[in-house]
């Protein structure tokens, strides 16, 4: 059976979304930010390939979770921008999370070698051997 | 003042409105909450696009624009669940089963709603009204069963002459078994009994009450919603009726606010 790229573009996506939210609190652990200077952020610094709008709801639920904290900052340039900082409690889930996903990862790239071959007599024997 | 030239800021309009379209239709949640976080969310993604619309290289405003919002992603995409499935998700992570019944309701009928869903979810509106108004009737008669057994209690215990009295002219009548099996006990023990059982009813009643505000919590969701679908239709149809689209552009500015 084919595996289309297509199948493949979309278990994709669904694997970063899986991580994103880990992601998002990653960044926030180091430094606060607002949404546009995150979405830049995952983008280039970790090089993750994201439609950036989803971030939004992802903010919004980890905001709503008490994971972060937000606040509205006028802007000189342009639109005031809503800056979000991770709180104590998003730091401890953080932290889970953390190592939660390197046990994960240490188990997608552990090299599972070959099982050795039974050890011991066989057990299906043609006829002339068993006599 | 608007940051765009007029082109590019009808595209952002476009965009933020069809946005505020799809948020609309995610309401879930305690109302005002609600709204002030749709309204967060809009002026984030309008603030987003506007430092992206800066950052954007090249010399065609509506090439740039277009670009940023490619990589924003369409507004159902940042939206990202269709709401059905959000009341599932949020009625199973609040254990309020009737999220979970509106959800698949909504899933079922199709909302928003014609007018054979609409007529379905009003009845099962009107039966859960009912099912409540019945629940708190049988609530207050606990109460009262209660406090009718903590004055009989009471009585019995302070004046043995007058209850019996009571029961001789008839106000006061209770099964014949029951009356037999009573008159075995002494006039304290019946009262301490009767008291007993109205502690019993009363904690029965505080007990139905408590639980009784998540049946409420449930109607009063799915009430919001049909009130919110109604209103959705109504103008629909006054827009239809009136000439106009039934899904007008804004006439206001998102991306001047």
């Amino acid at each position: 059976m084919e595996y289309s790229d297509d199948d493949k573009d979309r278990r994709i996506t669904q694997l970063r979304k899986g991580i994103l939210e880990l992601a998002v609190l990653g960044v926030l652990n180091h430094q606060r930010h607002y949404g546009y200077s995150l979405v830049r952020v995952l983008a280039e610094s970790a090089s993750i390939s994201l439609k950036e709008g989803t971030v939004y709801p992802i903010l919004a639920r980890l905001d709503r979770d008490g994971l972060v904290q937000s606040e509205w900052v006028e802007s000189a340039q342009g639109p005031p921008r809503k800056y979000y900082a991770i709180t104590p409690a998003g730091r401890q889930l953080f932290a889970d999370l953390s190592r939660e996903f390197e046990v994960l990862a240490a188990l997608v790239r552990k090299s599972w070698s070959t099982p050795a071959a039974p050890q011991g007599p066989p057990i299906l024997v043609s006829k002339e051997q068993a006599s | 003042m608007n940051p765009y030239p007029e082109t590019v800021a009808k595209i952002v309009d476009d965009y933020l409105w069809r946005l505020e379209r799809h948020l609309n239709s995610c309401s879930l949640d305690d109302l005002a909450r609600d709204r002030a976080a749709r309204r967060d969310l809009v002026l984030e993604v309008r603030s987003h696009i506007f430092e992206a619309y800066q950052a954007a290289p090249g010399d065609d405003d509506v090439a740039r624009i277009l670009a940023v919002l490619r990589k924003l992603g369409e507004p159902a995409e940042v939206i990202s669940e269709r709401w059905p499935d959000s009341m599932v998700r949020v009625g199973s992570q609040r254990r309020r089963p009737l999220y979970i019944v509106a959800g698949i309701l909504a899933a079922l009928c199709g909302i928003p709603l014609g007018f054979g869903g609409l007529a379905l979810l009003t009845g099962v509106l009107v039966g859960l009204v009912a099912l409540v108004a019945a629940y708190y009737a049988a609530v207050a008669g606990l109460f009262a069963a209660s406090a009718a057994l903590m004055l009989v209690g009471v009585l019995r215990l302070n004046s043995t002459v007058l209850m019996d009295r009571l029961v001789t002219v008839g106000m006061l009548q209770m099964d014949h078994d029951v009356a037999l099996w009573l008159d075995q006990l002494t006039p304290d023990a019946q009262g301490y009994l009767l008291i007993a059982m109205a502690c019993g009813f009363a904690a029965a009643g505080v007990a139905f009450a408590w639980l009784g505000r998540y049946l409420v919590r449930g109607v009063r969701v799915l009430l919001g919603m049909a009130v919110q679908g109604g209103r959705h239709v109504a103008a629909r149809l006054r827009r239809r009726f009136s000439g106009q689209s039934p899904d007008p552009a804004p006439e206001f500015s998102y991306a001047a606010r």
